[in-house]
């Protein structure tokens, strides 16, 4: 087990101004216009292809933005293999795109061969933490760099967790070196659907293991006429997200954030402007902090 | 408690359909459990239905979304994906709309899926090789008839019995509408290829599908040729290999289909 000194690097390079989320639809405008966002982050798996617009645009892009890779699919808390095709093509994009950053989910999303090609939540036990571990361990030996591993969003909660989500994420980052990308929608969405305290869950993380924040919106679902949210990355973050994002912001110096909107995707000038509207908040809070 | 492959073994079968052993690992509350797995079926089963509607837009125009969704539900427990790389799963779809549909009316719609898929593929494929020209025309003349040709990676051949261009075009977002379509008005052997990032279809007449598909199948050229002038004694061969050649359908070649690769 590794001492509890920062993570050899959760690299900080990205600036402080707010990053979109990359989406195909935005390529051509964005080479066209450079519109005023701090950086991009693509997923990863959109990058897979040899050749193609996806790639081409993310090659023509890292010049003008600093990049970073999110991955969905690697499926980091699956007790299957690895999948070694997948590690290949990560490996191959992260040589030739050289993101800042290098990210993947606290999840599973296959079992038997069988992938769901979703982020389905992981029991919160020393088992699984072993598991998760030595797999982020194979992944950061291949890249040769610390990744960071993002919070997942959840509906439901195993009767078999012995730990909270905090004490799991930590223990998670200590013992592999990884960092941590703290997606302020996600916590909130699990402290509003499982009763859970997120501002007891940012103060239980230490501040060096945070790499990189996210923010989205969410949709509210009723099921059995109880209000259960949905991390649909639609619209942009709620009023309660931005309060959590504030508080998180006094805690965590100098962390890179990034804007998502996955689903009904906006003109990339509805997204720059919730982007600056998220910079404003950030500049508010440091002058608070003053 | 289950360890983490039982867990993740009921988790997949509840996403299947038998929440029995998932649900009594679930920590019950407000809201059943049965009820909160089956928030991750209905979102397993919408990002299948939201991805394969970005790669076959015509066909779930075809069809309509409500159709669609059930097709791309009934795609997901026949044709379960294989791989974390959500842009693979559509591999197998026009297949199975094939099975769905056939004997039925609306056939034509799995060779639209088909002209899709190869649509998709031709966009994600690796860019071509540069054609050595300098090394083909240093071949003496008597070599040329065994030639045989390597094409650009993104490169396929779509035939269907109906005229499937027309329908695509008239289906797909941006695409351009065909007055007056009829299903019997005959069949399209098409040619995709990307250049940069536009992937280009070309309609082939059945003399240069003839000679087209001879190359696609490795034969050498004196039987391309042949098979070019069996179907229309009149083309010229040699300016149809340069148009395929100069536009970056054939990127490569092999001196005969014996001797090693330039």
């Amino acid at each position: 087990m590794r001492g509890l000194s920062a993570p050899a690097a959760v690299p900080q390079t990205l600036p402080v101004q707010t990053g979109i989320g990359l989406r195909a639809v935005h390529h051509d405008e964005l080479m066209a216009t450079r519109a005023p966002v701090g950086w991009l982050e693509a997923h990863s798996e959109n990058y897979f292809p040899l050749g193609g617009p996806q790639p081409d645009a993310l090659e023509r892009l890292r010049s003008d933005y600093p990049i970073a890779l999110h991955g969905v699919g690697l499926s980091l808390g699956s007790t299957d293999p690895l999948s070694e095709t997948h590690l290949q093509h990560l490996e191959r994009i992260v040589t030739r795109f050289e993101p800042m950053l290098v990210s993947e989910h606290l999840s599973f999303g296959a079992f038997g061969g069988i992938h769901y090609n979703d982020l389905l939540p992981l029991p919160y036990t020393e088992e699984c933490i072993d598991h998760l571990v030595s797999r982020i361990g194979v992944v950061q030996d291949r890249l040769k760099r610390p990744i960071l591993v993002e919070n997942a969003s959840c509906y439901l909660r195993y009767r078999a967790d012995e730990m909270d989500e905090v004490d799991f994420v930590v223990a998670i980052a200590r013992r592999s070196g990884c960092g941590v990308l703290l997606d302020l929608n996600n916590l909130y969405v699990n402290a509003r659907n499982h009763g859970l305290d997120a501002q007891d869950f940012l103060v239980r993380l230490p501040p060096e293991l945070v790499g990189e924040f996210h923010l989205a919106g969410h949709s509210v679902n009723v099921h059995e006429g109880q209000e259960i949210l949905i991390d649909t990355h639609i619209g942009p973050p709620c009023a309660a997200v931005l309060a959590l994002y504030v508080q998180a912001l006094r805690r965590f110096t100098g962390v890179p954030t990034l804007f998502e909107w996955d689903a009904d995707i906006p003109p990339l000038a509805q997204l720059v402007g919730e982007a600056a509207r998220i910079d404003r908040v950030r500049e508010s809070a440091d002058a608070g902090a003053d | 408690m289950p360890g983490l492959t039982e867990l993740q073994a009921a988790f997949a079968r509840a996403l299947a359909g038998d929440t029995r052993d998932a649900a009594s690992w679930v920590v019950a509350g407000p809201i059943a459990p049965a009820e909160r797995l089956s928030i991750y079926v209905n979102n397993t089963d919408a990002i299948l239905a939201n991805y394969l509607s970005t790669a076959f837009p015509a066909v779930e125009r075809l069809g309509g979304q409500e159709y669609f969704v059930g097709l791309a539900r009934e795609y997901r427990r026949l044709h379960p994906s294989r791989s974390g790389n959500l842009q693979d799963v559509g591999e197998g779809f026009a297949h199975f709309l094939g099975t769905q549909l056939v004997d039925t009316p609306f056939a034509f719609m799995a060779d639209v899926a088909r002209l899709e898929w190869a649509y998709q593929e031709a966009l994600v494929a690796a860019d071509a090789a540069v054609f050595d020209a300098a090394a083909l025309m240093a071949l003496p003349a008597d070599a040329h008839d065994a030639v045989t040709f390597t094409w650009a990676p993104s490169v396929r051949r779509v035939a269907s019995d109906y005229p499937i261009e027309a329908i695509w075009e008239a289906n797909r977002e941006g695409g351009v509408e065909t007055p007056n379509l009829r299903l019997d008005a005959g069949g399209d052997v098409l040619l995709l290829h990307r250049t940069g990032r536009v992937v280009h279809v070309r309609h082939l007449d059945p003399a240069t599908d003839a000679f087209v598909s001879a190359l696609l199948n490795k034969r050498p050229l004196v039987e391309a040729v042949a098979a070019l002038e069996q179907v229309d004694p009149m083309r010229d061969a040699g300016a149809l290999l340069l148009e395929l050649i100069q536009s970056g359908r054939i990127d490569g070649f092999r001196p005969n289909s014996t001797q090693i690769q330039t």
